[in-house]
């Protein structure tokens, strides 16, 4: 081992000198307020709340398609839309609450909890985490801008082809589809890279495997499965694209193509995508589950075990959504084997919430209500998915409203009821105050209401026949009670978002004007060890890195248990939490490069849509910024002026001490 | 890459168990390199769809030049011995760099880019004639999954020439030193990477089914 | 990856140290691009003799390719002597690449008649 005196930290007196620019580029910028600090901002906690942000509003976006549908199909023969304009609403519809609703809310907790969590000061890769959101937010703007350039993609989220290629999708939509997608597939992957190597490397000491918070864990878990599905669902898309843009044969019948290449590629990446999706949302239920039963999760080892499970069978299932596509009956049992058996790890983590709810001293905050809203309405879409995974009968399910109503009870059911959740929770960590319990506990039971009037009966409608992708139906086929039940269900699941909202407004209100912007660091006597900060935290997270003793970490400091296994209080968080040591760590400077770059490929885009020539201005101020983020100079910030020091520390507050760093590259 | 790395640095506040000049990671491997190699896996999947789509079609060409009337053994392996040897040379340059002997990383780097770009231009020769001899890119599947394969090795390849030279820039401007060295070994990686990719190339598309 | 095994980081070994105890020399390097453009001839040879080895042609081919791209990651791309988590990373992306592709091709009935 290299033997190496630790070098003494150097004293600069303020304000620091920012080091000389060797190759005469910009200096990085300063400030710290204001929107320049958002747009500039590497900080993973301002991109959290920025991808938190982005989501809700196209979740409105979203919501007002859903609506729209629904109002159309309230009674037979709507007339609120004519077919094309339905085909784009729903293909619109599931493509944004997708990919840019609940894949980003996820991301967006992840961004701001999975440091803190693992007691780091930032993601591995600050500025690629800010690329990765600007990116994803051009891919969302390229793709909504479809409908005011031409007309919004038609033919379903998953766009099979030969129905996709020009001579059968003349407009540019596709197109916006397929660059809005590839666009937004860049930002996951350069997200999945920075989550995973974050994960993998920057543990603080004695965090080892076992020791890691199930939220991050399954966020791992999830990252993994998008780093491999996002390569093929880009390969499908450049093919797609180099045959309408080009002319190539990927998918053109007469030259002898195969439609199904396009099912396949597409569903390699689109079920493992579900499971990306659901996998913060295990973590976060069993984050929250524990909290509020004040038991440690049941079977810690298992549930990450079964996640893992599920983050390999996942692989192998995507065929059971080509059933009926004439593969062949090999295939076919193959496949439903499959999806049986993924079914078995989901249900274990099913059970282990319930066990560890089981003789807990259960707290209905608005938060755990959410998370056994989650395991509830996820184990009902879970119970029909089982029965897609029995091949025969899915052979009757397959493209009526009995898939759709499977997939909204483990999609919104599951993902977005535990992000609500996830919302509740957190709120005080990162706002520094709490949401309205009241107001909360209403949002919840209206969504359920909501929620369940909605999609509860379009399993009775799918089974009566009601075909998918309908944008009206004739009277007589028994179908009008449902559909109005359900129109009347999602404008009360509506009405739930606007609660939300106005808690949200409500209470951010009400804590300004009583002068609260900062809370208690532990406001639910958590276990986990985000709650060891400040709420909310200083910008670089932690004053001093924790030692990790433990698996809940910060439980473990408050509670020991004495000779009767009892439960012995030793400390209060105020105690134990991180505390300001008088020395602030050098945290990297924002950077202009990452939005420059991300618009960069705005600019690519839109030229592959409508004007190479716009491809090669882009695809050069692309080179160019990409260049000039390898050479910036890092420049000191200046942070607001330390804690007064702690009384021991001998030092005067004003003294900066500039750390030593390993070595860059 | 002057970004001040987070969560590499000493803990040089209270106390440091770990003094020393490496990066102190979970796994003691750093970012850059780590993030690498998860880059890389994930580059598998991309690749693999087009070699898969490839393989597929081959043989389903319902007009137009098929892989025999087009392909050229000799050439092809010659190319394949030049990247092959890029990658030695690579592999030396990083060697030069651990070593801190900068004159040897330069001449390296600028031996790797060279063959990198013959190995391309060789390409360009290659699809060229290809083109003359009746395969275009919209001719047929064959000329669509071919070209658009080994387009994107191609583009690989010219991106890693890129990264040669912006090192070999940095070199000239002082800013590869010793301490360094990691630039040169990640940005290695990748072009090993590409080498790689082309050696299953080379069998499954060229070999196997010429 | 158990509880068991305390991190490489508690352990104070760090990268520099295996960069120390496990440097390739030169020499090595150039064996194996030899032992590389061997095995690049030797494939060539054998594509050439499709009739005379029938089935075995194709695993031939395969076979001589894996031993190249081992080779390649594990010299010059230094995993044999790397911290064994880019190794785990890299061939679990390259398995599930393998299997999923491969497996896409056989609900084509693309194995049914072997390689074609």
């Amino acid at each position: 081992m290299a033997i190496v005196e630790a070098p003494q930290p150097l004293t600069i007196p303020e304000p620091a000198q920012p080091e000389s620019t060797p190759m005469g580029v910009f200096q990085r910028p300063t400030k710290t307020t204001g929107w320049r600090s958002w747009v500039t901002t590497i900080d993973h906690k301002k991109i959290g709340k920025m991808y938190g942000f982005a989501s809700i509003v196209f979740f409105i976006i979203g919501g007002v398609e859903a609506l729209l549908i629904r109002t159309q199909l309230a009674t037979p023969n709507g007339t609120l839309l004519s077919a094309q304009v339905y085909n784009e609403i729903f293909t619109m519809h599931g493509t944004t609450m997708i990919f840019l609703v609940v894949m980003p809310l996820g991301v967006a907790f992840m961004n701001y909890f999975i440091p803190l969590q693992i007691g780091a000061r930032d993601v591995a890769f600050p500025r690629l985490n800010a690329f990765g959101f600007w990116t994803f937010l051009a891919g969302g703007i390229i793709l909504n801008s479809s409908w005011l350039l031409g007309g919004a993609p038609d033919n379903g989220w998953y766009n099979y082809a030969p129905n996709s290629l020009v001579v059968f999708s003349p407009t540019h939509g596709i197109d916006f589809w397929t660059v809005g997608l590839i666009t937004t597939g860049l930002a996951s992957l350069v997200t999945s890279i920075n989550i995973i190597t974050t994960v993998i490397n920057m543990r603080a000491p004695g965090m080892t495997w076992f020791k890691v918070p199930v939220f991050t864990w399954m966020s791992l878990v999830g990252q993994f499965m998008l780093l491999f599905a996002i390569p093929v669902l880009t390969a499908a898309q450049f093919m797609l694209l180099f045959d309408r843009r080009f002319g190539a044969n990927y998918f053109e019948v007469s030259q002898g193509a195969d439609p199904l290449l396009w099912e396949h590629l597409f569903w390699i990446f689109g079920h493992p995508e579900v499971y990306i999706m659901i996998m913060p949302a295990f973590g976060m239920t069993s984050d929250i589950v524990p909290v509020f039963s004040r038991k440690p999760l049941f079977g810690y080892k298992v549930m990450v075990l079964s996640g893992i499970a599920i983050g390999f069978l996942g692989w192998g299932v995507w065929a059971h959504h080509m059933f009926t596509s004439g593969m062949g009956p090999v295939s076919v049992a193959a496949f439903a084997v499959g999806s049986m058996t993924i079914a078995i790890p989901t249900g274990v983590k099913i059970f282990n919430w319930m066990a560890t709810m089981w003789r807990g001293q259960i707290r209905f905050t608005t938060a755990m209500l959410f998370a056994i809203g989650m395991f509830t309405m996820f184990t009902l879409g879970g119970v029909s998915g089982i029965t897609h995974a029995v091949a025969p009968a899915d052979t009757q399910q397959h493209d009526t409203y009995y898939i759709v109503a499977h997939f909204h009870y483990v999609l919104f059911g599951g993902a977005f009821l535990i992000f609500m959740g996830g919302f509740y929770y957190w709120w005080p960590k990162i706002f520094g105050h709490k949401l309205s319990e009241k107001l909360g506990h209403w949002n919840f039971w209206l969504m359920m209401i909501g929620f369940n009037m909605t999609f509860g009966p379009q399993h009775v409608l799918g089974l009566q026949g009601m075909p998918r992708r309908v944008y009206t139906y004739l009277p007589g086929y028994g179908w009008e009670l449902w559909n109005m039940v359900s129109t009347i269900g999602s404008y009360i699941l509506a009405l739930s978002v606007l609660l939300f909202i106005i808690n949200v407004v409500y209470s951010r209100r009400k804590a300004h004007a009583a002068g609260q912007y900062t809370c208690e660091p532990d406001p639910w006597d958590a276990r986990t060890l985000e709650w060891i900060t400040p709420s909310p935290p200083p910008e670089f997270d932690f004053w001093e890195i924790p030692e990790v003793r433990d698996l809940d970490e910060a439980w473990h400091r408050k509670y020991a248990e004495d000779e009767n296994g009892r439960l012995v209080r030793i400390a209060k968080m105020e105690d134990v939490m991180d505390k300001p040591t008088g020395r602030i760590p050098h945290m990297p400077s924002p950077s202009y490069w990452p939005i420059v770059a991300a618009f960069a490929v705005m600019l690519i885009g839109y030229g592959i849509i409508f004007n190479l020539g716009l491809c090669a201005v882009g695809g050069f101020l692309l080179f160019l910024s990409v260049v000039a983020w390898g050479v910036e100079p890092s420049t000191h910030t200046e942070l607001p002026p330390p804690e007064p020091s702690t009384p021991d520390s001998g030092e005067s507050g004003a003294v900066r001490e500039i750390e030593e760093v390993g070595a860059n590259v | 890459m002057s970004d001040v790395a987070v969560g590499q640095e000493h803990h040089g506040e209270v106390h440091d168990p770990y003094p020393g000049l490496s990066p102190h990671t979970s796994t003691g491997v750093s970012h850059s390199k780590m993030g690498m190699w998860i880059f890389l896996a994930s580059d598998c999947l991309l690749f693999g769809a087009f070699i898969s789509a490839y393989l597929l079609y081959n043989g389903r060409a319902q007009q137009g030049p098929t892989p025999e009337d087009v392909i050229n053994i000799p050439f092809t392996s010659t190319s394949t011995f030049v990247l092959l040897m890029s990658s030695l040379t690579m592999v030396l340059a990083v060697s030069s760099a651990h070593r801190g002997d900068e004159r040897r990383l330069r001449l390296w780097l600028v031996t790797t880019a060279f063959l990198g770009a013959s190995f391309i231009a060789g390409q360009v020769y290659e699809f060229t004639t290809m083109v003359h001899e009746g395969l275009g890119y919209t001719t047929n599947i064959f000329g669509s999954s071919f070209y658009s394969l080994t387009g994107f090795h191609g583009v690989h390849v010219t991106i890693g020439i890129m990264l040669l030279l912006i090192m070999l820039g940095m070199s000239l401007r002082g800013r590869l030193p010793k301490e360094k060295a990691e630039v040169v070994e990640v940005i290695g990686l990748y072009w090993h990477f590409v080498d790689v990719v082309w050696i299953v190339i080379f069998t499954v598309v060229y070999l196997i089914h010429k | 990856m158990s509880d068991q095994t305390i991190s490489h980081y508690e352990q104070g070994v760090t990268e520099g140290d295996y960069a120390l105890e496990h440097a390739v020399a030169d020499k090595t390097y150039v064996l194996v691009a030899i032992f590389l453009a061997v095995m690049t001839a030797l494939e060539v040879l054998v594509s050439y003799t499709k009739e005379a080895l029938g089935p075995f042609h194709d695993w031939a081919l395969i076979i001589l390719m894996a031993i190249k791209f081992i080779c390649v990651c594990l010299y010059f791309m230094h995993l044999k002597f790397d911290h064994a988590m880019c190794k785990r990373v890299f061939f679990f992306g390259l398995s599930v690449a393998v299997l999923v592709y491969c497996g896409m091709l056989g609900t084509f009935h693309y194995w049914a008649s072997g390689f074609r």
